[in-house]
């Protein structure tokens, strides 16, 4: 009597077993990214830094790496590209913020008097250029996993949209160089009349 | 003649003090019409995050095995067809902790590659996914090369959900011994996205 209900136990323990395992598949280390903003809108030539999050909510830790996609490569300047240790079982409330930062080129052309740098005004008459693009975050733990012996290794990552929208500052032509370029000179006109009336004072001391 | 000095002196320093003046109000011109406004913020954060993994025998990479006799044409991925009911356990697990649906992309970096730089295209590489699996799905029928760009490779994938894959590779009949290797990258986007490169 005892055994048949050992066996029927053993018996339904292997069947939930058997389900979960089925229902469940194992998963590997993955990674996930959590964002809150998908356009910036950021004057040419000015430094930004956005922030994404990472996360991991499976049951194997990861090391994460953030990476921009090619088109906006071109207007990055600087990325934190260290990988990041993501423990297991870290849910998107607890996601681990990665920061990257870029800086903007002069995309709208100026109006210069000089050198094409050179006393500039700037009127804001093209359009908006807009670089989009994607943030990506790869899992780098086994980095290529899988065997020598013929076939391919695999690599997962998950990405958010970026739209980088430039914004063209209007300015007046600033003159600003010139009047210093004038001041400098009145300077110097002034200090070598100053010095050429005490010589002259010097002489007529020395006569007297 | 101590006169003109004095005056061409004053002169000069008058020039100098009305250029520190106009470079100071070019650069710090403020021109206000004392007008004021009142306002008051409004904020919402809308917040998107998603988590996908690969499932373990997908991690492990995508083997053909030995093949002998050439050519051979559709030879199967180890794990094809190991699952319950014949099914495949290559698949991508799509975390309940994600908020949106889910598009996954793939793309291999370069054709199968051996060390002596022999290679077998990408075309002959191929795969089919299916949300769910037995023995017919995802089917050999449906089968796409796989490409060194991004292609969607499953479509809308909820939390909680799977999506299935096959492998299938073909070798043409004069192709040069040796191991083959590239890597297929698996990628998870907000569903409608583009895959970006």
């Amino acid at each position: 009597m005892i055994e048949k209900k050992v066996v029927k136990n053993l018996k339904i323990f292997s069947l939930a077993l058997a389900l979960i395992l089925i229902v469940l598949p194992f998963v590997s280390a993955g990674v996930g990214i959590s964002w809150d903003k998908e356009t910036s809108l950021i004057p040419e030539n000015t430094k930004t830094c956005l922030t994404y999050k990472v996360y991991n909510p499976w049951p194997e830790d990861s090391t994460v790496e953030i990476a921009l996609s090619d088109n906006l490569m071109e207007i990055v300047s600087y990325i934190q590209s260290e990988s990041v240790f993501v423990p297991k079982d870290t849910s998107s409330k607890n996601a681990i913020p990665i920061e990257f930062c870029f800086k903007t080129p002069n995309v709208y052309e100026k109006d210069c008097f000089l050198f094409n740098k050179l006393l500039c005004k700037q009127d804001c008459i093209e359009n908006m250029r807009i670089y989009e693009g994607e943030v990506e975050v790869l899992e780098v733990g086994d980095q290529v996993k899988g065997s020598g012996a013929g076939g391919s290794a695999t690599a997962v990552s998950v990405s958010a949209p970026l739209r980088v929208k430039v914004q063209c500052v209007a300015h007046t032509r600033n003159y600003s160089l010139i009047y210093i370029l004038i001041a400098v000179a009145a300077g110097i006109f002034l200090i070598i009349n100053l010095i050429q009336r005490r010589k002259k004072k010097d002489k007529s001391k020395v006569r007297k | 003649m101590t006169f003109k000095f004095e005056i061409y002196n004053t002169v000069l320093i008058l020039v100098i003090l009305l250029c520190l003046f106009f470079v100071f109000f070019q650069n710090h011109a403020i021109i206000s019409g004392k007008a004021t406004s009142v306002f008051a913020t409004s904020n919402v954060s809308v917040q998107n995050y998603l988590s996908i993994a690969l499932c373990t025998n997908l991690s492990t990479g995508i083997l053909f095995g030995d093949v002998a006799t050439l050519p051979a044409i559709n030879i199967n991925a180890t794990h094809n067809y190991d699952g319950t009911s014949t099914g495949s356990t290559f698949c991508v697990n799509v975390s309940l902790d994600s908020n949106t649906a889910i598009d996954l992309c793939s793309k291999a970096n370069t054709h199968l590659t051996s060390p002596s730089l022999d290679t077998i295209g990408l075309a002959n590489e191929t795969y089919s996914n299916s949300t769910s699996t037995d023995a017919t799905l995802p089917a050999l029928g449906s089968d796409v090369s796989l490409t060194t760009s991004y292609v969607k490779s499953g479509d809308a994938i909820a939390a909680g959900g799977l999506n299935y894959y096959r492998f299938w590779l073909d070798i043409p009949a004069a192709q040069p011994s040796g191991d083959y290797n590239n890597t297929v990258y698996f990628k998870g986007v907000t569903t409608t996205l583009a895959c970006g490169s």
